[in-house]
């Protein structure tokens, strides 16, 4: 196996030239670069949204987002990282609130001056339909919302570009909230189940099963059925 | 084509065996690989899985846990000086003064602190400390599920059974019995904050198989299980108004004259200042040590994984328990390059696909609990030479995804594997019509800080939850059952925290644990420069580190 | 139902949310009228307020996007019909579909603005509700009406988004300073329109927010012109009047009071079918018209 000879891109790490592996992420080039993460890192898996990455490349107007644990570099990349986003968290309590879009219209009414723009789905670092799910908002349509949405990191590029100053992934947290809490159906056979643990049905053959010796504690691990 | 070129994702040498799993895998939808006996588990295990290294861990010098074997990078830290002199910290003067300090803002810190205010403790109470940002933490992580016991034809003894079988019977039966016992009631609790579990249109949660288990018992998110419960968790925690400090570590615990826990010395990680926080109750859930790279294994693990908490405990005389037993998840991403070590969830296999070798076969039931599997793929690799080995180095088997598409209906992965298919899809690999490459990956601390059932540890004001604690896995975890602990015992922390907190009385601060550490190092001969805990790891490039100077 | 008409149809945030009755009693109506309302897929709210504040062309994306999802859906149902029941979406749509007509310029701009959909073609044909009423005949709709509100006395208001501005041309439904369809419309479900000069007076738009002692001021106003003309309730087409008009019927003694409702809702009650109307005000219009049950 011929290994991969090394070959280096030079990247922009705000407005400073360093020349990087260019088969590295750009977090792992940052780091290579020198710099030590305490922000803009978290779980370097493409779960968090904490390494949004602003980006440009050479010859190239378009402003792009991507995740910085996620994107390989580009060679003449020019990079910033946007760690946070401004903004207050609005506090809720679900339970004294109804599971209708004007609800979550009446804590953002900022939502009312989208323009339809389409900025934030193209900023959306995980290919969701921001302005969609926005306008399924309008529309009235909760559930439209949880679907397009549950792929939302809430890294923030959708609101950092937005013109009408929305902060989606708040507005989309409290939406899923809501549809959670109030539309989806409760699991019949869970509540049943926490009745009958809380009842002590099943205290005997715990105790049981905790007195066996680990000798017969084998044995019944090896009998047990596997469900198909 | 030509070995080395790349098309769709794969270089031309890794495409050939593609097509020799291919052409097999007609016949394999219909075969079941065969379970191994308990006999052939232990096999396998003490020849190929990192654990039974003899050269990978060493009997710990000093402390409570005494001459037990640890992995050389836990020892390390262990046997390491603290990041701060007591004589440096200023006791008299308290920044913070509250009834419950909770070390580690992840699942079960959240959980922990959720549970403390509804019984009882003020929202402003309550303070936590999290390294990163709140949610930021393995928990966030977890994709394929979370276990629990609420089909008529399951129930609590199976699940017990299951974890018992899968810990190698050498679990703490009562932490064990907690877990399954309060599992459906939590997830009870999660519905009602809203949390979109997959349910059918009736209302019945989607259930499907783990590692080890005899029933269906996996609730899931899609594949974003772990992000959707630690978002509501966190929207709860802000809602709630409980007081958080982000980028502030612990770095050593307070005592009292009674020797109680009382609190912490924290740290701002941007401003590098100090602060004393008082406290009635102190939780710890600082997670897991991927990010120390036990024998130089990847990992799963978010960046702040390392060991901070047992480090801690250990300085104030808590002891441990297990933490030679190191769980590496079976099937770690093993290429491309960016992704390595990256988590390719249980989930893939429950859903049907298949280890398969570079010639096509089966070498293993697809669901054996995790350290076996892990064990039986390094076999596959590293004596029987039949993986794939990638330009980096590193070596692989394949796991044949498309066959969750034959077996469950086009559509299923984009449907419950979304997050995985837009990640290999940013590689131009569709795992929907390629296999994807696969090797163990270090996961889980098995072990930890021994905790009661009540969430106690063997130090009195001192509670811990999630996986910063061992017994409750024993030697081996389950799929779904680190969600589990989390809520389950982070719920038990808070309450029992809680009604500490309306009792306790704490007296003047103290370092003086720490002196007393530092002469035990001494006395054991322990010269060195290595400080504990780390906080974060290491990853500046070698040019770099060479050339550093501290001077600004 | 036999379907004479098809039109597309593009409902309006209020009338998703706030307003639903406005909706529903329209599906109700159109029913028995053959007239099928095609809901355009995927519509964008119009902006309403951002786009009756400025003239940029940033502002009117969402009809924009909303007109383009209605053009392919007019492709695939055979109609370039797009019908609003809503004053203030009517006029944005209707004024941004002539800006479009008009200005080649701006026409190129949006559509190389909105890349991700196709183009917008300006073919379309904005019309309110009221006016495909006429459209298909005042004579034919009374052939249909069951049960004609004789003995009810409806003061027709226009409010003002039906009728200006005037620019570019072709935005008012009619006659802007003295417009007769709604009076015409009335008469055809039997009902008589009410003497009412205060018939196109602002009722005060969004001061309600802001400069609520405008509206009060303003709906005052129109509310005693009703009362003077002896009107049994106030025909409204527009949510956002009816909203005014209601805060301000709230404040006054019930003897002073005048009903709100949807020129829909009449014409659903009209036409034997649903008309979403409270109970209380059905009872009162039952009254008025003599003893019939009602859907």
């Amino acid at each position: 196996m011929s290994e991969e000879k090394k070959t280096m891109a030079t990247i922009y790490i705000m407005g400073k030239a360093y020349k990087v592996p260019n088969t590295l992420t750009i977090m792992k080039a940052i780091e290579y670069a020198g710099y030590r993460f305490i922000r803009s890192c978290g779980c370097r898996g493409g779960f968090c949204g904490s390494c949004t990455t602003f980006y440009r490349v050479k010859n190239d107007y378009k402003l792009y987002v991507d995740l910085a644990c996620q994107k390989r570099v580009e060679d003449e990349m020019y990079i910033v990282q946007l760690p946070f986003i401004p903004a207050e968290k609005p506090k809720w309590d679900l339970s004294k609130m109804k599971p209708t879009t004007d609800e979550v219209i009446r804590v953002f009414p900022e939502i009312t001056r989208c323009l339809s723009c389409n900025v934030c789905t193209e900023a959306c670092p995980q290919d969701i339909e921001v302005m969609r799910a926005i306008q399924a908002l309008r529309r009235g349509d909760l559930e439209d919302v949880v679907n397009l949405t549950f792929d939302c990191i809430s890294c923030g590029a959708c609101s950092i570009r937005c013109p009408a100053e929305i902060t989606h992934y708040q507005v989309f947290q409290l939406a899923r909230g809501l549809y959670g809490k109030y539309e989806t159906i409760p699991a019949k056979h869970l509540m049943e189940r926490v009745k009958e643990i809380e009842a002590g049905n099943f205290d005997d053959e715990l105790s049981k099963l905790m007195d066996m010796n680990v000798e017969k504690l084998k044995e019944s691990y090896q009998k047990r059925e596997i469900e198909k | 084509m030509k070995k080395t070129e790349i098309i769709e994702g794969y270089l031309g040498y890794m495409r050939e065996s593609i097509e020799v799993v291919e052409k097999t895998r007609e016949k394999r939808l219909k075969e079941t690989f065969p379970l191994m006996s308990l006999e052939e588990r232990e096999e396998i295990l003490k020849k190929f899985h990192p654990d039974y290294k003899e050269e990978a861990k060493r009997p710990v010098k000093v402390g409570p846990n005494k001459g037990d074997l640890m992995p050389h990078e836990v020892a390390d830290l262990l046997e390491a000086y603290p990041l701060a002199k007591p004589k440096d910290i200023d006791l008299s003067k308290v920044d913070f003064d509250v009834d419950i300090l909770i070390i580690g803002g992840g699942g079960a810190g959240m959980t922990a602190a959720l549970w403390a205010n509804y019984t009882g403790a003020n929202a402003e109470n309550i303070l936590i400390v999290q390294k990163l940002r709140l949610g930021d933490s393995n928990s966030i992580m977890s994709q394929g599920g979370v276990q629990a016991a609420d089909k008529p034809n399951d129930g609590p003894g199976l699940h017990y059974l299951d974890v018992m079988g899968g810990g190698h019977f050498t679990n703490d039966k009562k932490l064990a019995r907690r877990l399954v016992s309060d599992a459906p009631m939590l997830i009870k609790w999660h519905e009602d904050l809203g949390v979109i579990y997959d349910k059918e249109p009736d209302g019945t949660m989607v259930t499907i198989h783990g590692g080890g288990t005899c029933r269906k018992r996996m609730h899931s998110a899609r594949d974003y299980t772990g992000l959707e419960i630690v978002r509501s968790l966190k929207d709860e925690v802000l809602n709630k108004n409980i007081s958080i400090l982000e980028f502030t570590s612990a770095v050593e615990l307070l005592t009292d004259e009674q020797k109680q826990i009382a609190g912490a010395v924290l740290y701002n990680m941007e401003t590098q200042e100090y602060y004393v926080a008082k406290a009635k109750s102190t939780i710890l859930t600082t997670g897991g040590f991927g990010r120390l790279h036990i024998q130089g294994f990847p990992t799963t693990n978010h960046y702040g994984a390392t060991a901070d908490g047992i480090i801690l405990a250990y300085r104030v005389g808590a002891e441990l328990r297990d933490l030679d037993a190191v769980q590496y998840h079976p099937t770690g991403a093993a290429y491309p390059e960016q992704i390595v070590g990256l988590l390719v969830t249980e989930k893939v296999r429950g859903l049907g696909a298949q280890p398969v070798n570079k010639n096509g076969d089966q070498f293993v039931y697809p669901r054996e609990p995790r350290d076996v599997e892990a064990s039986a793929l390094i076999r596959e690799c590293y004596e029987r030479n039949n993986g794939i080995e990638t330009p980096t180095g590193m070596k692989g088997v394949w796991l044949d995804s498309p066959m969750i598409e034959m077996l469950q209906g086009e559509g299923t992965i984009a449907k419950k594997l979304p997050a995985m298919l837009r990640q290999y899809k940013r590689f131009d690999i569709d795992m929907t019509q390629d296999p994807i490459l696969v090797f163990p990956t270090l996961h889980f601390q098995n072990g930890g800080v021994i905790v009661k059932e009540n969430a106690e540890t063997t130090v009195q004001g001192l509670f811990a939850a999630g996986e910063v604690t061992g017994g409750t896995h024993g030697k081996n975890r389950l799929m779904g059952n680190s969600i589990l602990d989390y809520s389950v015992f982070g719920r038990i922390a808070g309450i029992t925290a809680a009604k500490h907190a309306r009792k306790a009385k704490i007296g003047k601060l103290t370092l003086d644990h720490v002196t007393k550490y530092k002469k035990m190092l001494k006395e054991a001969g322990i010269e060195t420069d290595r400080k504990a805990p780390i906080l974060l790891p290491e990853y500046r490039g070698e040019k770099v580190l060479s050339h550093i100077l501290e001077i600004f | 139902m036999v379907i004479m008409v098809e039109v597309l149809y593009y409902p309006g945030c209020s009338l998703k949310n706030t307003y639903p009755e406005f909706e529903k009693s329209t599906y109700a109506a159109c029913e028995k009228l053959g007239i099928n309302l095609v809901e355009i897929p995927e519509w964008n709210c119009c902006g309403v307020v951002p786009s009756l504040a400025a003239d940029n062309v940033m502002r009117h994306l969402g009809a924009v996007r909303s007109f383009i999802n209605a053009q392919e859906k007019g492709k695939e149902i055979g109609t370039n019909v797009v019908v609003t029941l809503c004053s203030m979406c009517y006029n944005v749509l209707k004024r941004v579909n002539l800006i479009l007509k008009e200005q080649v310029d701006t026409l190129k701009n949006v559509n190389d603005f909105i890349d991700d959909q196709p183009d917008y073609v300006p073919e379309l044909e904005v019309v309110h509700f009221l006016n495909l009423l006429k459209n298909v005949g005042f004579d034919k709709l009374k052939e249909k009406v069951v049960t004609p509100l004789r003995g009810l006395k409806v003061a027709p208001y226009y409010g003002c988004a039906l009728l200006r501005p005037d620019r570019p041309k072709g935005v008012p439904i009619d006659d802007p300073e003295n417009p007769t369809v709604i009076e015409n419309f009335i008469r055809s479900i039997g009902a008589e329109p009410a003497e009412f000069p205060f018939k196109t007076e602002c009722c005060g738009n969004y001061h309600i927010v802001f400069e609520p002692s405008i509206v009060e001021m303003r709906t005052k106003k129109i509310i005693g012109s009703a009362r003077s003309g002896k009107a049994d309730v106030i025909l409204s087409p527009c949510p956002l009047c009816t909203y005014n008009l209601q805060h301000e019927n709230e404040a006054l003694d019930r003897s002073e009071q005048v009903p709100v409702v949807f020129f829909t809702q009449l014409l659903a009650l009209s036409l034997g079918a649903k008309s979403h109307l409270s109970t209380e005000i059905k009872n009162q219009i039952l009254k008025k018209i003599g003893g019939k049950k009602f859907v």
